[in-house]
């Protein structure tokens, strides 16, 4: 039984984005994982342009307080 | 000219006076660096994501300029940091021109003026085809009285049986025969 990988694709070449926005934490959210911590290129499919940008959102967002460095499930 | 987004949290126990007091000396100290202000509202107050000074809601303040003065930028984020009631600021470098919004909503504000003003010719409107309705309904009482009437005799005959219509025809040729 062969396993078929769904394709991946970046979000931001489709949707047409060309700059990350750092107080958009809807969209960020989507590449972070449920403990805080940012995704890599390999599982989300962005292109390498779009993620150094993203990388850097995420990190602005976190230093301002609007995203969180760590979620550990005792504070919440 | 290069454009940089300053966002900075106050202290959310701060009332609006004390708030408004704070965003001046923010924007006194922006312009006495040469710093021409494009943008300087209130974001809101949100939820920190991590607790800073033991506060965990803060006011977000959003400040756009414009300047060439990079050197300023470093005496700015020191003035930023040493500011007691500003918990966190952090200041950005955009690559496009932020838009004014301030203009956008004084254009807001006089299209909702023009909203009520034809809302208030509606009503205006409204009320006379009000009267005009009722002057209608005056004179045609007496047809829909008469309408009512033979609703209700149809409505009465659909329900009675087979055996029950003869006898009314019949009761109705009676009546018909009195009148």
């Amino acid at each position: 039984m062969a396993f078929q990988s769904r394709k991946k694709f970046c979000f931001f070449k489709e949707n047409s984005i060309t700059e990350v926005d750092y107080k958009d934490v809807k969209l960020l959210k989507r590449f972070v994982t449920d403990q805080g911590k940012i995704m890599p290129r390999r599982i989300t499919g962005t292109s390498a342009k779009m993620h150094r940008k993203l990388v850097r959102a995420i990190k602005q967002a976190r230093n301002i307080a609007l995203m969180a460095y760590t979620n550990t499930s005792t504070e919440s | 000219m290069r454009y940089y987004e300053s966002l900075y949290i106050v202290n959310p126990n701060y009332e609006q006076e004390r708030l408004d007091e704070v965003i001046k000396s923010v924007a006194d100290k922006s312009i006495e660096y040469g710093f021409s202000i494009i943008n300087h509202r209130v974001w809101g107050k949100k939820r920190l994501a991590y607790s800073i000074e033991k506060h965990k809601y803060g006011s977000f303040i959003l400040l756009h300029f414009e300047t060439e003065l990079t050197e300023n930028l470093e005496r700015f984020e020191r003035f930023m940091i040493l500011q007691k009631p500003i918990l966190r600021n952090q200041t950005v470098g955009l690559t496009i021109k932020p838009e004014a919004q301030v203009e956008e909503k004084s254009v807001n504000n006089l299209e909702q003026k023009e909203t009520t003003e034809e809302s208030s010719v509606v009503t205006e409107t409204k009320e006379q085809s009000n009267v005009e309705s009722e002057e209608n309904s005056e004179e045609g009482l007496s047809v829909e009285e008469e309408k009512v009437v033979v609703t209700e005799e149809e409505s009465a005959q659909n329900e009675e049986t087979e055996e029950t219509v003869e006898l009314a025809i019949e009761e109705e040729a009676t009546e018909e025969v009195q009148e």
